[in-house]
């Protein structure tokens, strides 16, 4: 979420635990690494994360992000009707899964596009939507594009599909009238899609074919030299590593402390991301995702089917060239802090984050104290997870000796 | 903006700890623990060495922004946006509040859901200040302008780094610095203001909605030079075009001769500015003005053809102390016309974003009929007296700006980096790009509540490669508009430290005020009037000597 992308508000203050990071962070390899240099060909792994993991993320976004125009275009194309709303919620969650698993790498092309910021901004602007709705009926992609963040994006198109009924945020049950009864909502919903596909295109292309006349910056990444924009193998296993510190920080210290604030009286439900749909538990899932991906190196590793090894040349395949240890014990922290926030839910099952049956959506949880209990756990998981990458794993790319 | 402290002690990772929860900020929890780490990696990145008889001293400098250098995210695009390595506890925290109030998205006021970021506008060119300095490096033009065809124009629209500054310029008439001029502060555009805003809030113009004061049109043209040895680069530079005035809409330059808009006349200069990296600010603010005024030379009387001359500009924060004389040198910006961090950066947040704060509690537009027709329909955006942002996130965002960490160097033990580094000073490069100062006392963030110090950049040894002042530029990338003592041909010399990482932070960044500059040897081939020797230099340089060149530079 652009606005707090690399936002991570958690300090640990404690004499201890600084003490005991210092030993971590400065010895290099707290897991039993040592000081001992390890010589590391780290090209296989480049470029699985540069053409595997990463580009095909991107891939995989912008092809959703067609559906979810279809979706909405479905909406304007007659009468809309319940099923067709249906679907068309169901297309935003399914463009979001790609987005909040691609967070863990949000360098080069997503930045310099300004994508981010276009995509996926928060706060959201609901009253002037509301005004330019009823100045504005015929909106079209152009007009997207010139709008400010806060008119647009998954959250605007989020408000549209799931936030219109006069309870808001409060339920998720809202009805194909609601959006029909206002004015200029339908028309605005697929000029909202057609400008996100437009740079959902971009992404992909910037990534697969060519970035700014240079190639697809995927090449970049994979073909790291002097001169080049990652000047060695170190440089973008650096880029990888810092990438998913930065999101494990802020899913733990921001994404879900912010809302959850110091005490019940202090929680804030305006910072709760994707509330209208409840989607909120899934973003922070697909956010873990992302470090599982680029840890293992497999886009989509699942941990009941898949195994992770050092032959899927994920940071997992560099983490133990140091320490087969501590590659495990990322691996199942990761795992952990996935658990921990489908917990957050309260029905007891840590393997989905739908809100379904007794589960709650998170917006709820941090309001009642059972549920903040359940979001404390998840925090301490999460940022266990972020602490050992900053402190024990990036720590390893100064130690090595990259073939390149 | 949060404070506080979250619910512990909790049991974590077997340890009990307390959590401070702080305002969110770039990673992260091993920044609490500098002081050791850096110890060890200086020692490890230690100083070059190498044989090469004629580099100069610095030659082998790792450490670029002495303590506070960063070794963890110096590679890659995290090398602009880390916390100074020497910042430790309530100031780490401190930081890091400021970093992510960096981030924060502004929306229209009244918000009843976002009051803490609700002020936006109503004329703006960006919504937060990490939008016009990409992880806290250098903004860049979107991709449809960049990769436009030489004749078609692009508009500007909502994700811009770059925006106009704009000043009526008499002809003729000679500017004597005063404390009644404000030491010959640009004279703003009547019914305008001294900044283009492109972008205006919803409401501001119903017959073009979201547009600001005027739209701006944006193409590139091409030109061609050769080195010595034949070899030929493109070089191009942007050019601008203002249509759709408010006070003509519709109005194109042509339409009219002479124009009906006030903002097309004939003495209306503008000029473009690029957003600019933030790290290792606060150390250029504790450089002794001394140290910095001692390098001048405006008259060459030492004949090198190098001039250097300081800005001297009305200091918002003296006048506000009540000061008679306020002005300061200027330091900071592309032509050094703000003195500190603080006033730049508020600055920022009252124009560029238009969110009004203690240092600037009037809206940029205040007084304009764009304004007065604004504020009729919209009475409740009012501007909030100053404070649609707080002294205390103003503190951190300055705090924040004045203590990102500066990368270190890379590569220092390479041959041909060490060449480089020799034919950079042979070519007189060094002249202006001053390799190295002793920071001294840095003056603190003021407020009215009470200064925050910033010591972590005092008393550091630091190699930023410029002497702070204006130089005569040359024509091709002259502005032709004043800026208080700084004429339309002269621009500050930029730091060159993290420049190597330049397109690493932003694969799409350019460099020279306006970005046109697409790669360093097309930034060096621009320069003109007192670099033109040191230009010519490298231009006449074989290809192995360009490239040892440019490859120190990418080291730093």
């Amino acid at each position: 979420m652009q606005m707090m992308k690399k936002a991570e508000r958690i300090l640990w203050a404690s004499t201890a635990t600084v003490g005991v990071l210092l030993a971590a962070g400065c010895g290099g390899g707290g897991g039993g690494g040592g000081d001992s240099r390890v010589s590391f060909d780290a090209s296989a792994l480049i470029a699985n994360e540069a053409n595997n993991v990463i580009t095909q993320t991107y891939s995989d976004l912008n092809t959703r992000a067609g559906l979810l125009l279809t979706a909405v275009q479905a909406l304007a194309d007659g009468d809309a009707t319940e099923a067709e709303l249906d679907a068309a919620q169901a297309a935003w969650r399914n463009t979001r899964v790609p987005w909040e698993t691609s967070e863990g790498f949000l360098f080069g092309p997503v930045d310099a596009l300004g994508v981010d910021p276009a995509i996926d901004s928060w706060p959201l602007n609901t009253p002037d939507l509301k005004a330019y709705l009823a100045a504005n009926p015929n909106t079209t992609q152009q007009d997207i594009e010139n709008a400010g963040d806060d008119l647009r994006g998954f959250h605007a198109m989020e408000w549209l599909l799931f936030g219109l009924d006069d309870d808001g945020q409060d339920n998720n049950d809202m009805a194909v009238a609601d959006l029909i009864n206002q004015t200029g909502a339908i028309n605005y919903l697929v000029a909202l899609a057609q400008a996100f596909q437009a740079q959902t295109q971009l992404l992909a292309d910037s990534w697969t074919t060519d970035f700014n006349g240079n190639g697809a910056y995927a090449d970049d990444v994979a073909n790291p030299g002097p001169g080049q924009l990652f000047a060695s193998q170190s440089a973008v296993v650096e880029e990888l590593v810092n990438g998913v510190i930065g999101i494990a920080s802020e899913v733990g210290a921001a994404k879900i402390a912010d809302p959850f604030g110091t005490s019940i009286g202090q929680a804030d439900t305006s910072q709760v991301e994707s509330q209208y749909s409840w989607n909120s538990l899934t973003d922070f899932h697909n956010n873990i995702q992302s470090v599982l991906n680029v840890y293992t190196g497999k886009r989509g590793f699942d941990p009941d089917t898949d195994t992770v090894s050092a032959g899927l040349n994920g940071l997992y395949a560099f983490v133990a060239a140091h320490d087969q240890a501590l590659a495990q014990r990322v691996y199942d922290e990761i795992i952990a802090a996935q658990s921990r926030i489908a917990l957050i839910k309260g029905d007891g099952d840590d393997s989905s984050t739908e809100i379904t049956g007794d589960a709650k959506p998170f917006r709820e949880q941090i309001l009642n104290e059972a549920g903040r209990a359940l979001i404390e756990d998840a925090i301490d998981a999460v940022l266990m997870l972020a602490t050992t990458l900053e402190t024990e794993v990036l720590p390893l790319v100064a130690n090595t000796d990259f073939a390149g | 903006m949060w404070t506080g402290v979250l619910p512990g002690p909790t049991a974590w990772g077997g340890l009990p700890m307390s959590i401070i929860h702080l305002s969110p900020g770039p990673r992260r929890v091993a920044r609490l623990l500098p002081a050791l780490c850096v110890a060890g990696l200086l020692a490890a990145c230690g100083g070059g060495g190498g044989d090469a008889s004629s580099a100069p001293a610095w030659a082998g400098v790792t450490a670029l922004g002495g303590q506070t250098t960063n070794y963890t995210g110096n590679q890659s695009s995290f090398g602009f946006d880390t916390p100074a390595a020497n910042l430790e506890g309530e100031a780490l925290a401190l930081h890091l509040q400021g970093d992510a109030a960096f981030e924060d998205k502004f929306i229209r006021a009244p918000s009843d859901d976002f009051p803490q970021l609700d002020g936006v506008g109503p004329v703006l060119n960006n919504d937060a200040c990490v939008e016009c300095h990409n992880r806290d490096g250098r903004g860049n033009y979107t991709l449809a302008a960049l990769q436009a065809d030489a004749e078609t124009w692009t508009k500007l629209g909502s994700n811009e780094a770059i925006f106009l500054r704009i000043s009526v310029e008499p002809e003729g008439e000679a500017c004597v610095p005063s404390a009644d001029n404000c030491y010959c502060a640009p004279q703003p555009v009547p019914g305008y203001s001294d900044q283009l805003f492109h972008r205006g809030v919803q409401g501001l113009r119903a017959e073009s909605p979201f547009t600001g004061q005027a739209d701006v049109y944006v193409r590139f043209e091409p030109s061609i030079v050769a080195y010595a040895d034949g070899e030929t680069v493109t070089l191009r530079r942007p050019v601008f075009e203002i249509r759709n005035p408010y006070d003509y809409p519709g109005e194109v330059p042509g339409d009219y001769d002479p124009p009906v808009s006030r903002l097309l006349q004939a003495d209306v200069r503008s000029s473009p500015r690029m957003g600019l990296p933030m790290f290792g600010l606060g150390l250029l603010e504790a450089i002794p003005e001394a140290d910095i005024v001692a390098l001048a030379d405006p008259d060459d009387l030492d004949g090198d053809g190098i001039s250097g001359r300081p800005n001297w500009v009305c200091d918002r924060i003296k006048q506000l102390q009540g000061d008679p004389e306020p002005v300061s040198l200027g330091r900071f910006g592309w032509k050094a016309s703000t003195p500190s961090v603080a006033i730049q950066g508020a600055g920022a947040y009252r124009g560029d974003i238009g969110v009004t704060n203690y240092l600037f509690p009037d809206e940029s537009i205040v007084g304009t009929p764009l304004y007065d027709a604004y504020i009729a329909d919209h009475p409740d955006d009012d501007g909030q007296q100053g404070a649609e942002v707080d002294e205390a996130t103003i503190k951190q965002v300055m705090f924040y700006s004045n203590t990102l960490a500066v990368p270190g160097r890379r590569n220092v033990d390479d041959p041909g980096v060490r060449h480089g580094a020799a034919l950079f000073e042979q070519a007189g490069c060094a002249s202006c790009h001053h390799p190295s100062f002793r920071t001294g006392a840095h003056p603190g963030v003021w407020g009215p509540s009470g200064t925050v110090a910033v010591p972590q950049v005092e008393q550091q040894t630091i190699y930023p490669f410029t002497d702070m002042l204006l130089h005569d530029m040359g024509e091709d990338l002259a502005d032709h508009r004043s800026d208080f003592a700084a004429d339309g041909r002269e621009w500050k010399t930029r730091p060159l430290w993290g420049l190597g990482l330049t397109r690493t932070v932003n694969p799409l960044a350019g460099y020279l005020h306006d970005a046109r500059a697409r790669t360093l040897p097309e930034a060096i081939l621009w320069h003109g009037g007192e670099a033109e020797p040191a230009r010519e230099a490298f231009r006449t340089m074989d290809k192995a000597d360009r490239d040892a060149l440019i490859a120190f530079l990418e080291s730093l």
